[in-house]
């Protein structure tokens, strides 16, 4: 078994399992960069479109510079592509991490990048809550904050959905984070794929999909089980 | 002192949108009694809506006064109140909608609950209080249902328990029955002209449909273009309305101008003979009780071929339609012609036979 492993996958067997440049070390950063850029991306990307949704001109707190203001700034970094973004961020993520390379500082540019990605998919998803849900609950004395759990709630399964293609599009991105030294699947794919080792690509890239597969089907999976309004 | 519990001095909404600017309520001065049920009538875009979002300040006014109840909300066009204090008047406003509004990812509890939650009431009270409410509108075995799986009856009952939460004293219903079918209509409005009765509820019904306000409201207004154009009892407006867009609304709702076109086709009726006539009568209250149509033949020699009748009880009080071809001899016609106009009857001739 062992044998016909090393003659068909020879350089898959040779790179190891352990070890700092194995397999694992690949699925781990991957995993890792994509967790973390995940949460905190999300998180800056949730607070933009709650901006924009609340301060839009038909919002519950309209305010025309605040959402200009916020629009620019996601319109901006959504308009940088990534693999220029990673560079031009770079001394931002030296002061931030104290290096440019590697996972962690790659986590930067990663949030920074899907922040607006995310923001945008947000607002149109809270967008899409009937204004007739939020003019009942204002008339039976709810405040803003009530208004705000509403709109979260009532969207929810579709929030579930665009996290689900946000997650995705940010397993893209990591295998570019490998420009920067950062590790991970794609980093490892790229690598040996310019040095023709293709049964490292060919098996990397199955472990890539296996990854975006189990995501899409997580996520497809929720938003069908929380959701009880009527499908679209 | 009135027992207003709605006042509207000179109340008007002006909108700029764009370059464009909409006069959508125009000078409205309006008093709503406590404990009533008033209709408000107009085709969509008549200001309807936005006549009714001042009462609980959805919608703000450009200028006027208005006053619920002992607190004055609006004065010279300025909000008086606002923060906590309007949401407290607007947990005394309930509002029902066309399309429900309902929270779709909360149950039938959920969504009660929701309205309960500014209450300073305990959890328990609260949850006792919720579902006494779904069950006051017919609906405990759905309790824990989701509206996606509610009829649009059901869904309209959600909606009048929610917005009972608070013990409103003031209901708005914004079309609440114009998405429903005609059974279920019924329905909602018995349970609307039932909490009426019951607590003493005041309700502002804005509908398109006469036939809606025609059942349970006592006084009905007709808007259209931002403005009241008539105000009146139920049973006046239908009785004797004044204003052409009035009668065309209560024609909608009789059926009596679709029969007239009717009759009209038939070829015994396009062709009238010389000393016929078709005419329509309108009864309402004592007149119904009078024999007309038996005193014409006895004492004219006029006889009255009934073609069609319809009898509508408003308010308890009856308004008839009949459509009739009298025939006689030229003098007889004319004395019994007379005769009816002298009575207190609404006489329209609608054709001479040549």
């Amino acid at each position: 078994m062992i044998n016909w492993l090393i003659k068909v996958l020879p350089n898959v067997v040779s790179m190891g399992w352990s070890g700092d440049y194995g397999w694992w070390a690949a699925i781990y950063q991957t995993l890792y960069m994509t967790f973390f850029s995940a949460i905190i991306g999300g998180a800056i990307g949730l607070v933009f479109a709650i901006i924009l949704v609340i301060s839009d001109d038909d919002g519950i707190l309209p305010n025309g510079k605040i959402f200009w203001l916020a629009d620019k700034i996601v319109s901006i970094f959504r308009a940088i592509p990534f693999i220029i973004l990673l560079f031009v961020i770079s001394p931002f993520t030296q002061v931030l991490i104290g290096t440019t390379l590697g996972a962690t500082a790659a986590l930067v540019p990663l949030s920074l990048s899907v922040a607006p990605f995310y923001a945008r998919q947000i607002q149109v998803v809270l967008k899409s809550v009937d204004t007739g849900k939020i003019e009942a609950a204002q008339a039976l004395g709810a405040n803003n904050w009530d208004i705000l759990v509403i709109y979260m709630r009532e969207s929810f399964p579709e929030i579930i959905r665009v996290s689900t293609v946000t997650l995705i599009s940010l397993v893209g991105l990591t295998a570019m984070a490998g420009a920067i030294g950062s590790g991970g699947l794609g980093n490892t794919v790229v690598t040996f794929g310019q040095q023709s080792k293709y049964d490292v690509v060919w098996i990397g890239t199955i472990a890539l999909l296996i990854l975006i597969f189990a995501i899409q089907g997580i996520g497809d999976w929720l938003a069908k089980r929380i959701n009880h309004a009527d499908m679209q | 002192m009135s027992d207003s519990i709605i006042e509207l001095k000179n109340i008007s909404v002006h909108f700029q949108n764009g370059s464009e600017s909409i006069d959508a309520v125009k000078n409205i001065n309006l008093a709503i009694e406590k404990g009533e049920i008033f209709g408000i009538v107009g085709y969509s875009g008549a200001g309807k809506s936005s006549l009714v979002r001042l009462i609980n300040l959805l919608h703000h006014p450009s200028s006027g006064d208005m006053m619920i109840g002992q607190t004055k909300t609006v004065k010279n066009g300025n909000v008086l109140i606002k923060g906590k204090e309007l949401r407290n008047l607007r947990q005394k406003i309930g509002m029902i909608f066309q399309h429900f509004n309902l929270l779709d990812q909360s149950t039938v509890l959920g969504n009660v609950l929701f309205a309960l939650k500014h209450s300073k009431m305990s959890k328990e009270k609260r949850l006792e209080k919720a579902k006494k409410l779904v069950e006051e509108v017919g609906l405990f075995d759905r309790i824990d249902n989701h509206p996606s799986q509610l009829s649009g009856g059901q869904k309209q009952r959600v909606a009048i328990a929610r917005a009972l939460a608070n013990d409103p004293e003031i209901l708005i219903s914004d079309e609440a029955t114009s998405a429903l079918d005609p059974k279920t209509t019924k329905q909602i409005l018995e349970l609307l002209a039932d909490l009426n009765k019951r607590t003493g509820l005041t309700i502002v019904l804005i509908t398109h449909e006469m036939q809606v306000v025609k059942n349970i409201a006592n006084r009905v207004a007709v808007m259209r273009d931002g403005e009241i154009i008539e105000k009146n009892s139920t049973y006046s407006i239908f009785a004797d309305p004044q204003k052409p867009l009035t009668k065309e609304f209560i024609e909608s709702a009789s059926g009596n101008q679709e029969a007239l076109e009717k009759i009209l086709r038939q070829p015994e009726i396009a062709r009238l003979q010389k000393n016929e006539f078709l005419i329509q009568l309108g009864f309402s209250g004592s007149s119904t009780d009078e024999p007309l149509i038996s005193s014409l033949a006895k004492n004219y020699g006029v006889s009255a071929n009934i073609l069609y009748g319809n009898v509508e009880t408003i308010e308890n009080i009856p308004i008839g339609t009949l459509i009739v071809v009298l025939s006689g001899t030229a003098t007889k016609l004319k004395q019994a012609l007379d005769e009816i106009k002298k009575q207190n009857v609404k006489l329209e001739i609608i054709k001479e036979g040549k």
